[in-house]
């Protein structure tokens, strides 16, 4: 049939020439892609810093003899290349936003749950560091017996908020890793797990849906509630001012989801008329607020409490309540110390992370009354810095 | 410098095609020696120097064989072959079993430096006089870190008669994106899954299924990405190099047909350079078994200097044997996929040696696959699984031919038929589409958010 195989030759000739196109087309989008990005990374400026990545970016580094060869040179400019690519930020987003999409809902180990929380994973305390931890605080509170001592430990957003997170997570249970830690102190230490506080609070605004932090309005239940562990009586009732609406936090950074932003919320009393310093380092910064203002206009807004972590900061009031507070503590105390002030004619704070010196003899020549060791989970289990600075057990 | 690094796809190859493409037909094989080479100098200059070392020595070889042959001195001629193998195997062994930097891609330009060798000694092609062409041999850059391993005697040709078309072009581009594709958006994400299951410690019975089934999958879409990746490049330069994976998790009915399909440059070479001087199989029973064992003990070492790598050739050699002189008659009763299956079953549990760090870690992951060891972090196999099941399935399906069967149905076939534009349009937006994920997930994969890095 001679119509029939001309039918199919012409078929086959046709789907040469669509094959062809179809594959020039592929050189075509090729090609575009390398002038589209080269022009723009070429007009792109240079960026020294990323926001949302909270690190320096890599630069074109000097081609010396020495990196060219370790081989180094090409590392690092390939490395500046990629820091440097034009729409990084953007790309970054496309990444999690597609992979959520397929199903995936952890990115760079924060997972995204509902209502746009975006949980940190819960670290994995070792056995042998948390008692270590125990042994060096047991050891402390039995030289320092005749002071008042609290341990508070709050876990982390996903081991609370467990209604928001996706069903199959199967995330550790940081909870109970805080109970136990708990069970292991000495009975002269009031142990205070703020994971069973906001357990009770769960619909409220309790954390940061962007940030590993929790919010002031967590931290105010939590100090609500366990005043009275703390030897605070007569308890003053704090004024909530909203400071910010636009606030994207670590977790937003590493897993590239800014859809919720957070709003910021300080606290102060209105009945209470004493004023106070806070004395930043020994002296390098002295100020009569411990809102940093300035920090608002920066990505971290969480920074507004006393503008970040510092080696030791002192909080002088003229509470006149005879007590004086030393607190050992990662950030979560920076939002803490809002409510504190006013029941104590000085509050030490000393970031274990930062502080080399020796907090004992601190205490003494202050004439500390009382001691308040305040972490989040993630950090204690993950950082060994406290044994180091209050000694080992 | 890799061929899946942003600045190689977005800088590096489109200069170097260019360039390529512009300069007149004489001025191409140098272009290729000095793209290949600034390549590869980008892995440090000492690697650069041994390469260069590797060529003039295998050069220098190749002439003096050439000679001796035309002397008709055939045994100063082995023994010269000997010697230089030898000395390429020496080489390799020194920078694989100590713990000198190994030169990039060095256990695949020592074979290109073998193969060439054997194939001038067996008057398989002739010495190469012309260092350049040589030199582009040994380290044309699309191959020269993960090949394939091409032959000499496949090779030379296209060496003397540069065909450089628009068409090669063309195909070249197609094939380089749907490997890059393959390694970016499938390969480096089961990656991810197997990386989290195995930091999780792998701890439960399925935990370690799973993840034998992320690498598996990872590996083969790694490898034959990879491949593809360079098979592509390498038509864009105008040279044809052949498949190195044909579907071997999805027509394999028995061991010997998936190491047919799997890294088919790397069997090739073996079967060329060890099991046909062996012998082959036209030898007795007992002797056909000693070489099929040295040839998979070789490929273990090949893979790497610890005893896993060997265990793994002993272990894919046993499973040959098997199926040649046991079992192979009583499989064929059985259907096909259930052939196929069994088949990608024994295979895939050999990787478990392959991705374990020593083969005490690789017994100890076999016994938590029959249920040993504690269930510490049981929800880890859970979570993984549930957040990759959609990779999982494109993977499974991408591990087939029909992705390939749908893409040609669609795009040649069913574009004739209605007769429009549409479709170059719709390939159009797809394949940009795909490029920029593409850039997404290998820019995205460098970010890295200091959490506590206010100081």
């Amino acid at each position: 049939m001679p119509g029939k195989s001309r039918y199919y030759s012409e078929k086959s000739k046709e789907i040469k020439i669509r094959r062809s196109r179809i594959r020039g087309i592929a050189v075509a989008v090729l090609a575009c892609f390398a002038v589209f990005f080269a022009v723009a990374n070429i007009i792109n400026p240079v960026r020294e810093f990323s926001d949302g990545e909270n690190r320096k970016l890599k630069t074109v580094p000097q081609l010396s003899a020495e990196s060219f060869a370790d081989g180094s040179f090409f590392e690092e400019a390939f490395g500046a290349y990629s820091d440097q690519f034009v729409f990084r930020d953007a790309f970054i987003g496309i990444k999690s936003q597609a992979e959520l999409l397929s199903g995936d809902y952890k990115e760079n180990d924060t997972v995204i749950g509902e209502d746009g929380y975006l949980f940190a994973t819960p670290e994995t305390p070792s056995a042998s560091s948390v008692s270590a931890q125990q042994s060096a605080v047991n050891t402390f509170a039995k030289s320092n017996s005749g002071l008042k001592l609290s341990f508070m430990l709050a876990p982390c957003a996903a081991s609370v908020l467990t209604d928001k997170l996706p069903a199959t997570a199967g995330l550790r249970d940081q909870m109970a890793d805080v109970d136990s830690f708990g069970e292991g102190l000495d009975d002269s230490i009031t142990f205070i797990n703020a994971g069973r506080i906001l357990s009770g609070h769960k619909d409220d605004y309790i954390y940061y849906r962007t940030d590993h932090h929790w919010t002031s309005t967590g931290a105010r239940y939590v100090f609500d509630e366990s005043a009275k562990d703390l030897g605070i009586e007569n308890v003053y009732e704090p004024v909530e001012h909203k400071v910010s609406d636009g606030f994207f936090g670590t977790q937003a950074s590493s897993s590239g989801v800014y859809t919720h932003a957070d709003s910021v919320s300080i606290f102060d009393y209105e009945d209470a008329t004493q004023d106070y310093y806070v004395n930043i380092n020994s002296g390098e910064k002295m100020t009569a607020s411990m809102f940093d203002s300035e920090k608002l206009g920066e990505k971290d807004k969480y920074q507004v409490f006393f503008g970040g972590n510092h080696p030791v900061v002192e909080i002088g009031t003229q509470a006149g309540t005879g007590k004086k507070l030393m607190i050992f503590k990662d950030s979560y105390a920076n939002s803490f110390v809002q409510f504190l002030y006013p029941y104590y004619d000085k509050i030490i704070m000393i970031d274990p992370r930062y502080y080399y010196e020796d907090p004992v003899q601190l205490m003494k020549l202050e004439g500390i009354t009382d001691v308040l060791f305040l972490y989040s989970a993630n950090t204690l289990f993950t950082d060994s810095s406290l044994v180091d600075c209050i000694g080992e057990g | 410098m890799t061929l899946n690094s942003i600045f190689f796809i977005l800088v590096y190859m489109p200069i170097a095609l260019l360039v390529f493409h512009i300069v007149p037909g004489k001025a191409k094989l140098p272009v290729l020696t000095a793209a290949g080479l600034c390549f590869y100098a980008t892995s440090g200059p000492v690697s650069l120097i041994y390469l260069g070392v590797s060529v003039l020595f295998n050069y220098l070889t190749g002439i003096e064989l050439e000679i001796l042959k035309k002397n008709d001195e055939k045994k100063k001629a082995f023994t010269a072959l000997a010697a230089s193998v030898a000395a390429n195997l020496f080489m390799l062994g020194i920078f694989k079993y100590t713990t000198a930097a190994m030169p990039l891609g060095i256990s695949f330009f020592t074979f290109s430096a073998i193969s060439y060798l054997a194939d001038v000694y067996r008057g398989e092609a002739p010495g190469q006089t012309n260092l350049l062409k040589f030199t582009v041999y040994l380290t044309f850059f699309p191959k020269i870190i993960s090949g394939p391993i091409v032959r000499y005697a496949d090779f030379h040709k296209q060496l003397d008669n540069l065909k450089v078309s628009a068409a090669s072009l063309r195909d070249g581009a197609q094939m380089f994106l749907a490997g890059l594709m393959k390694k970016v958006l499938l390969a480096d994400r089961l990656g991810v899954g197997f990386a989290e299951l195995t930091a999780a410690g792998v701890n439960t019975g399925s935990a370690a299924w799973l993840g034998v089934v992320f690498f598996s999958l990872q590996l083969y879409f790694d490898f034959s990405g990879y491949s593809d990746m360079a098979i592509g490049l390498s038509k864009m330069f105008g040279f044809e190099i052949n498949p190195n994976f044909d579907y071997p998790y999805y027509s394999s009915e028995n061991v010997s047909i998936f190491w047919r399909k799997w890294h088919i440059s790397l069997g090739e070479w073996f079967k060329h350079y060890v099991y046909f001087p062996l012998g082959g199989s036209r030898v007795s029973s007992r002797r056909i078994v000693l070489n099929i064992m040295i040839v998979w003990t070789l490929t273990g070492l090949w893979h790497g200097s610890t005893l896993n790598f060997l265990f793994w050739g002993l272990y894919n050699g046993g499973l040959v044997l098997l199926d040649k002189f046991f079992l192979g008659k009583y499989m064929k009763r059985l259907p096909v996929p259930l052939r196929v299956g069994i088949t990608v079953f024994a295979v895939c549990m050999g990787w478990v040696f392959f991705f374990n760090p020593s083969l005490g870690a690789s017994f100890m992951y076999f016994g938590r696959m029959l249920g040993g060891g504690t269930a510490v972090g049981a929800g880890v196999a859970g979570s993984v699984f549930v957040r990759n099941i959609a990779l999982l399935i494109v993977s499974v399906i991408g591990c087939t031919s029909v992705p390939k069967n749908i893409f040609e149905e669609i795009f040649y076939r069913r574009g004739f038929r209605s007769g429009n534009r549409v479709f170059y349009i719709l390939f159009a937006v797809a394949a940009s589409a795909l490029l920029l994920l593409t850039i997404a997930e290998l820019i995205g994969s460098t970010n890295t958010t200091f959490l506590y890095a206010q100081f």
